[in-house]
């Protein structure tokens, strides 16, 4: 490598850049927190001086996560973190893979923890029980001769090193998940009750998009917390429709969306569907009596009021009635905050006679000359299910980079890489000389404190430590 | 209700808690030591069983949910999951001074939980978005989060007292009270580490709930992006530490201001930047 190419790759592995990265993104990010994202020019302008706002918007701060600048941020920080993970690597690997378990003087120098011993004798006996207590401790260990110089070497967590790179691959697969995420979609549709669609709307450029199969809404549904009158549920019963066939039949609610084909359909909204529509629950009453006879029914349907000859039918549903200036009605709104309804009455031989009736006021309106009085008991909307459409063909790349991510943190923090080794000189047939060395990634305490216990084991039987 | 009185037991129990270990600083007896681990110890029982029975109580009208929900099961909530992390550490390290600065905070949240009118203290039932399973794994990985960055902060302003009044010897005449620098240096690693490992899964967690209910895992919501921030000026802390080898006072600055973000994503976030943005939607 040239030397200027040495430089470049110096600056791209350094633990340096990482830290300054993170501390610029983050106070970046800090921006984009405080600064409202994606409004409406009307309310930054609301918010802000028109000068401070052109300021905002040219520097991409209203739209900061998508900005270019904030874009190349990121692509710099996954380049290091790419960089930094395998120039690291082989350097691991080495350091794993070459054991040896002859303690020379020379790795002595090296190690954090070392203990000698002197013995005055050691036993096979001996032997037997050190080499349990290493088991039962760090791990079997290998034992080697060499000229009546017996060397033991024990190692646990020997691919504890990695974890880092474990850590490092799973932000990067993570970051991979997201850019394949861009090959996907997400819109909405809104679906009548009944009605069934294949089109899509692009949530960013409003744009028409076709699935290749059908989605139809066969129902939806508020549930209400019986004591506090809060919404609880709302569910959506779909069908999809692929090919001319009913393939699919889901109840979909938030937090349980439909999946078909890669694509995601939540709940996300709902309404009354424009247009009127829906039922009505009517109770027709006889002037002077009492009783009446209840008529479920849906409007421009004709129908024969029960022991009667007269005939009635519903020519409108208003959700929100109102009246303009010049006595026209009209819905204030979808929401059924005034449900209102006009009626037409049919008797043999007799004009039509037309009344309205309102749910919420059972006895306004209801002028003596009527046929009958029309007590509006129940409206049953017609409503449309407002369903989030997303398909994203990154997501599963971005879950196991997650778990990678949760598994590569674990194993740095929770496995220590340990290795013991001992050796035992035989000076004479009076002394043995034996040097307990070892080195862990973490925890050293608790290491420190298990070379103290094989120490102890060792001089169990009446020798001297020193 | 009874989960009420009781969670006022133990936060009457944590001022008292608060008193003891004021007055340990002073008089440096076990006496105080013992006195103030069987206060925690009542203390956590009341709380726990307060919060147990909030939760038998919210099925018993008929939309239980584990109380993390609203503000006031948060503080609740987030006091009990530090209670414990303390608790573990008191336990392992026998240092008792870090409870002088961290009841203050536990017993200031349960008060303010408890008695400010801003905080509405009645059971709720669940919008639906919240019911999700991924709610209680979500919200207890991060306070558990939370609370150990806590610890670890009150940690590190011991730390840095420490090392104003007697530098950066090691030993000193503050004896046993104050723990060595080298044993609260490993204190605020240890409590960091946690607390990142269980952000980092309190995120995750988080990430795949809004996939299930909003259909996308990651918006750039102020919540969400604070909670990343927070995530980043921990890994600082750990990268300056193990590769750069970083100790001491400039960790405990790098963790005074880790847990000053996690004040803003458990609280700014809903109260300073509430102007534009909602994240309950
Ligand atoms: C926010 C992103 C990052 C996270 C969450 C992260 C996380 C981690 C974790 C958990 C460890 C293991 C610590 C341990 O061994 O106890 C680690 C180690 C390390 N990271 Fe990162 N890292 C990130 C970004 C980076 C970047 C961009 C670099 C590139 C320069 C980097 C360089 C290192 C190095 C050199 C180590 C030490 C490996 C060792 O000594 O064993 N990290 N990282």
């Amino acid at each position: 490598m040239s030397v200027f190419a040495k430089k470049i790759w110096r600056f791209w592995v350094s633990l340096r850049l990482t830290i300054f990265l993170l501390i610029l993104l983050s106070a970046v990010c800090v921006i984009g927190t405080v600064v409202p994202q994606n409004e409406s020019e009307q309310l930054y302008l609301q918010a802000y001086k028109p000068s401070t706002y052109a300021v905002l918007r040219a520097t991409g701060a209203t739209d900061l996560y998508h900005a270019w600048w904030f874009q190349l941020l990121l692509g710099a920080f996954t380049l290091n973190l790419i960089a930094c993970s395998l120039h690291r690597l082989p350097r691991v690997l080495r350091h794993i893979t070459r054991i040896d378990p002859v303690l020379t003087d020379e790795r002595m120098g090296t190690l954090a923890h070392v203990r000698q011993i002197r013995l005055s004798r050691f036993t096979p006996d001996d032997n037997a029980r050190f080499q349990h207590t290493l088991k039962t401790h760090v791990a079997s260990p290998r034992v080697v001769d060499q000229n009546g110089t017996v060397f033991f070497f024990a190692e646990s967590g020997r691919f504890a090193p990695l974890s880092f790179f474990v850590t490092h691959v799973g932000i990067v697969v993570i970051i991979i998940g997201v850019l394949v995420g861009a090959f996907g979609f997400q819109g909405f549709m809104n679906l009548a009750e009944g009605e069934s669609s294949s089109v899509v709307i692009d949530k960013q450029n409003k744009a028409q998009r076709q699935l290749d199969f059908m989605v139809r809404c066969d129902k939806f549904d508020v549930l209400y917390y019986e004591t506090a009158g809060m919404p609880r549920d709302y569910l959506s019963t779909l069908t999809i429709i692929d090919n001319g066939h009913e393939v699919l039949t889901k109840t979909i609610e938030v937090n349980d969306p439909l999946t078909y084909k890669g694509i995601y359909f939540y709940q996300s909204s709902y309404g009354i569907a424009s247009g009127g529509g829906g039922e009505v629950l009517l109770r027709f009453v006889r002037p002077g009596q009492q009783e009446g006879t209840e008529h479920r029914v849906s409007v421009n349907q004709r129908f024969t009021i029960a022991g009667t000859q007269d005939e009635g039918e519903v020519e409108m549903i208003v959700p929100d009635f109102a009246m303009d200036g010049n006595g026209q009605v009209f819905s204030r709104s979808q929401e059924p905050k005034n449900p209102a309804v006009r009626i037409a009455i049919y008797s043999p031989g007799r004009q039509p006679y037309r009344l309205w009736s309102f749910a919420n006021f059972p006895d306004f309106h209801q002028k003596p000359d009527a046929p009958y009085a029309v007590h509006f008991l129940q409206y049953y909307p017609r409503y449309y299910t407002g369903l989030q459409v997303t398909r994203d063909p990154g997501v599963w790349i971005v879950w196991v980079g997650c778990c990678a991510l949760i598994v590569g943190i674990c194993m740095s923090f929770f496995w220590s890489h340990r290795r013991v080794w001992v050796r035992v000189e035989k000076k004479n047939d009076r002394l043995y000389v034996v040097t307990l060395a070892g080195t862990c990634s973490k925890n050293k305490e608790a290491f420190h404190n298990l070379l103290n216990r094989l120490a102890a084991v060792l001089t169990h039987k009446g020798a001297s430590s020193c | 209700m009874l989960s009420s009185k009781l969670l006022g037991i133990a936060t009457f129990l944590y001022l008292i808690c608060m008193a003891v270990h004021f007055i340990y600083l002073f008089f440096r007896t076990d006496f105080f030591k013992k006195a103030a681990l069987i206060l925690i110890g009542t203390a956590f029982c009341a709380h726990t069983a307060g919060l147990g029975l909030r939760w038998y109580e919210s099925y018993q009208l008929g939309y239980g949910h584990i109380p993390i929900s609203n503000f006031y099961e948060t503080l609740v909530s987030l006091s009990w999951t530090t209670v414990i992390i303390y608790g573990v550490i008191v336990l392992r390290y026998k240092i008792h001074v870090f409870g002088a600065l961290l009841f203050p905070i536990v017993s200031a949240a349960m008060a303010y939980a408890s008695l400010s009118p801003n905080v509405r203290d009645e059971i709720a039932p669940l919008i639906p978005a919240l019911q999700s399973n991924w709610l209680t794994y979500h919200v207890l990985t991060c306070f558990f989060g939370y609370s150990a960055f806590a610890v670890s902060f009150v940690t590190s302003i011991v730390y840095l007292v420490k090392t104003r009044t007697t530098g950066q010897r090691q030993h000193d005449a503050s004896g046993e009270l104050i723990p060595s620098l080298a044993l609260m240096d490993d204190i605020m690693y240890k409590t960091v580490a946690v607390g990142f490992l269980l952000l980092t899964v309190g995120i995750i967690t988080g990430s795949v709930w809004a996939h299930y209910a909003w259909g996308s895992y990651w918006s750039w919501d102020p919540k969400e992006t604070w909670s990343l921030i927070t995530w980043f000026i921990y890994a600082v802390f750990l990268h300056a530490r193990l590769t750069r080898g970083w100790r001491g006072r400039r960790m405990a600055v790098v963790s005074i201001i880790g847990f000053c973000c996690v004040l803003f994503t458990f609280l700014g976030v809903n109260y300073l930047l509430s102007g534009l943005h909602s994240y309950a939607r």
